[in-house]
């Protein structure tokens, strides 16, 4: 099973008036991992269905390594598909619901049994084969409608969130789970979530998905330290903005003065422009420190609401400008903080990233 | 994590209050059965008390413990013949045709949806609305010589002359059918919604064509409705006597119809309870061996 290559051409579907995907365009390289991330509605599901020929696109061309795939029906198709509620067949057993693809394949009996053993050890399965779907908990049926797709030996999988009926602990072992296989067997795969840390950990690349478009399609890295825009920015995590005037100081440095006139030296990038921009910095990116320390971007705050997450701390706080800041603070930190202190937080000079 | 780990300790038993009904549930429950009791168990222990009464001089009704009743039904071949078997003969082939007829029909309206889907599903109903009196007048139009049906089939020139439809076989097999097409249609449809659309999908996504969805996942998953069709169905017309009685002949005795002549033209109580009796006891063994089949071959997988 090598990976082929996924390429989206334009691809627009519209319900009625309203465009649910708009002139997409995409190529997912063999063996790549790729999510579709975005707010409920903005159209990942109608993606992913369109590659698996479930929906008709109204235009564009869809390719499946170097074959049109547009309009062929979805059983003349090179890929797998893992549905959210995992459709497995309830009246066929396990070993029935992975074998029925291979079966049909024209398999002989001995490679139709050794396509459900491989499938079923690669999943931690093996013992299960005679059960029915309905005998099975929620995390062994989403690794059944996992092992069923692999077992078609397909080149391209695609996942429409399937590990969101899972509880929190099984998911985040599953993912990891998940990914190993896909890099085991090298099988291209796109993978819809809407949850950012998914996202994040599963995929060579991440595309941030917005009212029927990607809004920016990068490694998590990037998404995550340098997003392109404020709806990419705010859908991967916390953050906090900052308008204001922007000078180069030389080569490696320019000097940032908020429209509060709150002062920054920070790094400087390539193709940064002087003049009016924005900034944003990440709430973990922020430090806090006593009310004593100066310094170059250091600045005074007070406390006004701490939200305790166990890992973290998450402190809400206003500056003496009237500016509000959202701080996480790993609990590493020994400082206590309460209500009402009178701190000051610093923000390296790395750490604020141009936006648009 | 085991894998085995995940599904153990999932069967809890229930806590105490949910085990035994309380006495709250007891007095609710207790007017319904009390209905139950008067007016359906009451009656049936009385005709099973009347199939063992003798009869005096044609049909006066003695108490009495006797099997006479049973006796002359039982040892008499014309009855085994002409009423039993025909009535099983009819009763399935009537049931076998109706649910061929009502599957494609079933599929086709569930498929349908908004208005269409309700106009559709009205036609399909109508036949149990309008009442069987009406329609039997339908049918007579249609079926008779001079008929609908006739002058069509002259006209296409299959036949020469009106073939004898109705006062015979072929109208008692055709109003089975036709009111017992909506019984099936209607647990079928509630079948195939609960269809996940993404079981279809799934399989498509597997390789299979149009008609191997439709062999190896719809059919299966629409069995429990279809058992269930066949099941009232074949109840019903195994114990016809509206129809044989309306559109038959006096070939066409179906047991249900020998019960009605004898109760209600003959006036001859007690024989007609024991044919009651063996009615229903044909009809619940036929059921009971249908219903172990179904189990023992598919039902068991779906867990029913
Ligand atoms: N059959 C349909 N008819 C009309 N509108 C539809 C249909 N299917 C999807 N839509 C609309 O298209 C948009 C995109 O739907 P889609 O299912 O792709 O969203 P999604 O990104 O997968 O969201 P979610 O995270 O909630 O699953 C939604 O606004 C939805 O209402
Ligand atoms: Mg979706």
């Amino acid at each position: 099973m090598t990976g082929k290559k996924i390429s989206l051409n334009g691809i627009s579907k519209r319900y009625g008036d309203f465009v649910a995907v708009s002139d997409m365009s995409l190529t997912v390289e063999p063996g790549e991992f790729v999510s579709f991330l975005g707010p409920s509605g903005c159209g990942k599901t109608t993606t992913l269905r369109m590659i698996a020929g479930f929906i008709m696109p109204d235009s564009g061309a869809l390719k499946i390594g170097d074959v049109e795939v547009t309009y062929l029906p979805p059983n003349k198709r090179d890929l797998s598909f893992v549905f959210q509620n995992y459709a497995l067949w309830p009246h066929m057993t396990v070993a029935e619901n992975i074998g029925f693809g291979p079966k049909l394949a024209g398999l002989s009996r001995a490679d139709i049994d050794k396509r459900i053993r491989d499938a079923l050890s690669l999943t931690a399965l093996s013992g299960l084969e005679s059960r029915f779907p309905r005998q099975l908990s929620g995390g062994q049926q989403q690794r059944v409608a996992v092992a069923r797709a692999l077992a078609l030996g397909r080149s391209v999988l695609l996942m429409d969130e399937p590990l969101s009926n899972l509880d929190r602990k099984l998911r985040v072992d599953m993912r990891k789970e998940l990914k190993e296989l896909q890099r085991r067997l090298n099988i291209t795969t796109v993978y819809v979530t809407h949850d950012q840390e998914e996202a994040l950990s599963m995929s060579d690349r991440v595309a941030v998905m917005d009212r029927g478009r990607i809004a920016s399609l990068a490694v998590p890295e990037e998404i995550y330290r340098n997003p392109p825009n404020e709806f990419v920015a705010s859908f991967v995590g916390g953050v906090n903005y900052f308008n204001g005037t922007l000078r180069h100081v030389d080569s490696s440095r320019s000097f940032f003065i908020a429209d509060d006139g709150l002062e920054f030296h920070i790094t400087r990038r390539e193709n940064t422009p002087e003049g009016t921009v924005r900034l944003m910095t990440r709430p973990e990116w922020i430090v806090l420190r006593s009310g004593e320390d100066k310094g170059l971007n250091t600045h005074p705050v007070t406390v006004d609401f701490i939200e305790y997450l166990g890992a973290s701390r998450k402190v809400s706080a206003t500056t003496e400008t009237g500016r509000k800041l959202l701080i996480q603070v790993h609990d590493v930190d020994p400082m206590s903080i309460e209500v009402g202190d009178r701190l000051t937080f610093h923000i390296a000079a790395q750490n604020m990233m141009l936006i648009k | 994590m085991s894998v085995d780990s995940l599904i153990e300790g999932r069967q809890a038993s229930p806590p105490h209050h949910l085990r035994r009904p309380g006495l709250l549930v007891s007095l609710m429950v207790a007017p319904g059965v009390l209905v139950l009791v008067l007016f359906m168990i009451l009656p049936l222990l009385w005709v099973v008390r009347v199939s063992f009464y003798e009869t005096a001089q044609g049909t006066t009704m003695v108490p009495a413990w006797v099997l006479d009743q049973y006796v002359r039904f039982l040892a008499d071949i014309w009855y085994l013949r002409n009423v039993v078997w025909l009535s099983v003969f009819v009763s399935i082939v009537s049931t076998a045709i109706t649910v061929l007829l009502a599957y494609p029909i079933a599929m086709y309206v569930a498929r349908a949806t908004g208005l269409r889907r309700q106009i559709l599903q009205t036609l399909v109903l109508a036949p149990l609305l309008i009442g069987l009196v009406s329609l039997v007048f339908g049918w007579i139009v249609i079926l008779r010589g001079g008929g609908l049906f006739n002058s069509l089939i002259i006209w296409l020139g299959f036949v020469d002359a009106p073939i004898r439809l109705l006062y015979a076989m072929p109208a008692v097999y055709i109003l089975l059918i036709y009111v017992g097409i909506p019984y099936v249609v209607m647990t079928l449809l509630d079948n195939f919604e609960r269809i996940e659309p993404t079981l279809l999908e799934a399989a498509a996504n597997a390789g299979a064509g149009g008609w191997r969805i439709f062999a190896s996942i719809i059919l299966p998953l629409t069995l429990p409705g279809l058992n269930a069709g066949v099941l009232v169905l074949f109840a019903l017309n195994f114990s016809a006597f509206a129809i044989p009685l309306m559109v038959g002949s006096a070939n066409t005795n179906l047991i249900g119809l020998v019960v009605y002549k004898q109760a209600m033209q003959l006036g001859n109580l007690p024989f007609a309870a024991a044919i009651s009796v063996i009615m229903v006891a044909i009809s619940a063994a036929i059921l009971v061996i249908y219903s172990r089949l179904m189990q023992r071959f598919f039902l068991w997988r779906l867990g029913v």
